[in-house]
This record gives structure tokens, sequence and C-alpha cells, in this order.
């Protein structure tokens, strides 16, 4: 046994490296070095620490989008969520980026952080595409109808925070909720959880990688028909309407699309809640989502907007870029470790942050705040 | 890299943290 644990440790590692090599960098490199294209093709300079963006109006290093990319990235897709929504209150109060153009900016980091973790979930495994595509299909209605709202009910600054504080409220409440949920089930050794922690449990007994899920496993398709799909993962079985997924799909994309964010935040709690999907069945269906509603959102901002009412709200391109390179290893990095971190804590710890950001945007459009939000 | 492992549950919380330090530089530096 202890032979194949050092086996395990010996090999396992390359074939990472050589994955990360081969998939990741190249993306990685690709996106950073269209950000700086992107930069001297919009604006002519390369703007950053010293010379602020001009259609963002601030000044911010360069490594710091980056970071920013990296870290809400890598946080927010091991619990199953794009970067939006932690990325967008950051990017409006820390980085003080509020006007229209953050919208797209942010669409853009949610188009292209996800393409990481999606090559690592498939070679998980977790990917089913049978799951994704109805939801998928109205992600594609969500994203062509949200952009009209962001230019009509949510032009202002003071309605839009509004609207991100009360998505923030609901995606912190619903991840400080999921986290009791979890520890609830990982203790009454009923659930994919509890069989998580008893097979990560029985591996680190043993002295092996102390992941919680089986190698071989994967999410299958056992029937489609009727208007129904039915999925299996780890012995258990779900049945779901896909007229639920598409009308689910267009609705979450609506409130998204107008928002600047994934969708992830919203998706996750209802299919969590109707169907009882664990998270790593919904990454099958979340991820793929994230990057459809997001490039349709990208593409009503850019074409659809100006074409039917004139008015044009254009991405910070080289701002998105530059978060978008640093998002896309951060959630490939979530993708391979997230079978290794206990969702509970962390889940708890990023809803309390959310719900409170989320608090304080509600609050200030009641009774302002004595500080600057 | 058993210590790999060891460190891997605690990753998301030490990001976290270095986030907060990220943003606080930026709010006494460019604010």
């Amino acid at each position: 046994m202890r032979a194949l644990s050092e086996t395990n440790f010996a090999t396992e590692p390359p074939s990472l490296i050589r994955e990360f090599l081969g998939e990741q960098l190249p993306l990685i490199m690709g996106v950073l070095g269209l950000g700086f294209t992107a930069a001297y093709v919009q604006h002519g300079f390369l703007p950053g620490a010293d010379v602020a963006f001009p259609l963002a109006g601030v000044r911010v290093p360069i490594w710091h989008l980056i970071w920013m990319g990296f870290w809400a990235g890598y946080t927010m897709a091991i619990v199953g969520e794009a970067a939006g929504i932690f990325a967008l209150p950051y990017t409006m109060s820390i980085l003080q980026f509020t006007n229209p153009h953050v919208t797209p900016t942010t669409q853009l980091l949610t188009f292209l952080n996800p393409f990481g973790a999606l090559f690592g979930f498939r070679r998980s495994k977790q990917w089913n595409l049978d799951l994704a595509t109805w939801v998928c299909l109205g992600g594609i209605v969500g994203g062509l109808i949200g952009p009209f709202i962001r230019i009509t009910l949510l032009s202002d600054v003071k309605p839009f925070t509004f609207a991100v504080g009360l998505a923030l409220v609901f995606a912190g409440g619903h991840l400080c909720y999921a986290a009791i949920g979890v520890f609830r089930r990982r203790t009454s050794g009923n659930g994919l959880e509890a069989k998580f922690h008893a097979t990560a449990k029985s591996k680190r007994a043993l002295g092996l990688t102390p992941s919680g899920l089986p190698d071989d496993l994967s999410i299958t398709t056992l029937d489609k028909s009727g208007g129904y799909l039915t999925i299996d993962f780890w012995g258990e079985t779900w049945r779901i309407s896909q007229m639920f997924m598409f009308l689910t799909g267009a609705g979450v994309g609506v409130i998204s699309a107008a928002l600047g964010v994934g969708g992830g935040f919203l998706l996750v709690p209802i299919f969590a809640g109707v169907y009882g999907l664990p998270m790593y069945v919904l990454v099958a269906a979340t991820i793929p989502y994230v990057i459809i509603l997001s490039a349709v959102g990208l593409f009503t901002y850019g074409v659809i907007l100006p074409a039917v009412v004139g008015t044009t709200i254009a991405p910070e391109w080289a701002w998105g870029l530059f978060a978008a390179s640093g998002g896309i290893l951060g959630s490939w990095c979530a993708a391979k470790t997230q079978r290794f971190v206990p969702e509970h804590s962390l889940k708890l710890m990023l809803g309390g942050i959310t719900g409170i950001a989320g608090i304080l945007y509600v609050w200030d459009f009641f009774i302002p705040l004595p500080f600057k939000i | 890299m058993k210590k790999i492992y060891a460190i891997l549950p605690y990753l998301p919380f030490i990001v976290l943290l270095l986030a907060v330090v990220g943003g606080v530089y930026h709010i006494k530096v460019y604010w």
C-alpha cells in the first residue's frame, strides 16, 4: 500500500504540469497578450498604475487586476460559482470603477474566467452536455434581454448598486445556508457530502491522495425523453424537467446580464433547492452556462444595443482581459483542488463577506453611509 | 508532495487573506 501511495504521489504531478503547460499556460498567456493588445488598440497607450483606464476613469496596477481575477476565480469556482459576483463589488468599491462600463467589463471576465474550470472539470469527468444544453438555451434568451434593463431601469449608479446589493445579499445568504446544510448532511451520514468525507478519510488513512471523489466517477445520462432528463452520479439519480431548466436559465440570465455577473450565484441555489443537486454535479451545468450567458451578454452590449437603441456601453477590454488571465488560472486551480477543500467552512466565509457587502449596498441606497462604498 | 496536500484545504483562506491585503494596499495608495 505504501508503494502504491508513493507511485500515486510520484506520477500525479508530472501529468498535472503537462496539463498546465499544454492547456492552461497558452490560454493564460494568450489572454494576457490580448489585454496588452486591446489597450493599445482601444486607447493607443497602456493604462495602469500611472495612467487611468479611460473608460473606467481609475488608476490601478495591471498586476492588481490579474491578482483580482485569480483570487475571485479561485475562491468562487471552488464553491461552484463564477468570479463576477465577487469581482463586481470589489471592482466598484475598492477599485472605484462604478460607471456603466463596469457591467460589460465584468461580463468579459465572467466569460473568459470559467474556461480554466471547464477544461479542469471535463478532465475530472464532472461534465454532461445534456444537463447543460437546456439551461444554456435559457441563458441565450436572458443574455439578449438583460442589457436592455441595464440601460433603462439600472442606468444610474444608485439603483444599480442597490440591485447589486440585493444580489449579494441573496448570494451571501445562500452560501451561509448551504454551508450549514452541508455540515448537517456530513454529520448525518447521508448524502454525497457524507460519502465525500468518508472516502477522503479512508484514502487519507491508506496514505493515498485524500480526494473525496473516486477517480472513475462521471455524470451519466440515463434518460432524456418526455421533456425530462434523468442523470446519475455516484449511485444517486435525479429527474429534471427540461422546461424548468430553460425557464430558470432565461430568468437568471436576464438578471445576470443586467448586472454583469455570471449567474452561478442564482442558478446554484435554485437547482440545489429544487432538485437537491450537489455541487459536484451542478458545475457541469453552471460552468458552460456562465460562458454562454456572458458571451451573449457581451454581444448584446456591443452589437445589439447600438443597433437597436443607438447606445453603446463598451467594455474596458484591457481591464477585463487582464483580470480574466488571472481568473483562468484561478478557476483551473479550483477545479484541481476542489475535491480537497471542505466546502462548508469556505462557503460560510464567502457567504459572510458577500452578505455584509450586500447589506451595506442596500443600506446605502436608503440611508447614505458615512464612508465611501 | 504530502506537504502540498496538507496545505490544500487551507489554500482558499490564505488566498482570501492576501486579497484583503491587496485591497487595503490599493485603498492606501490610490484613493
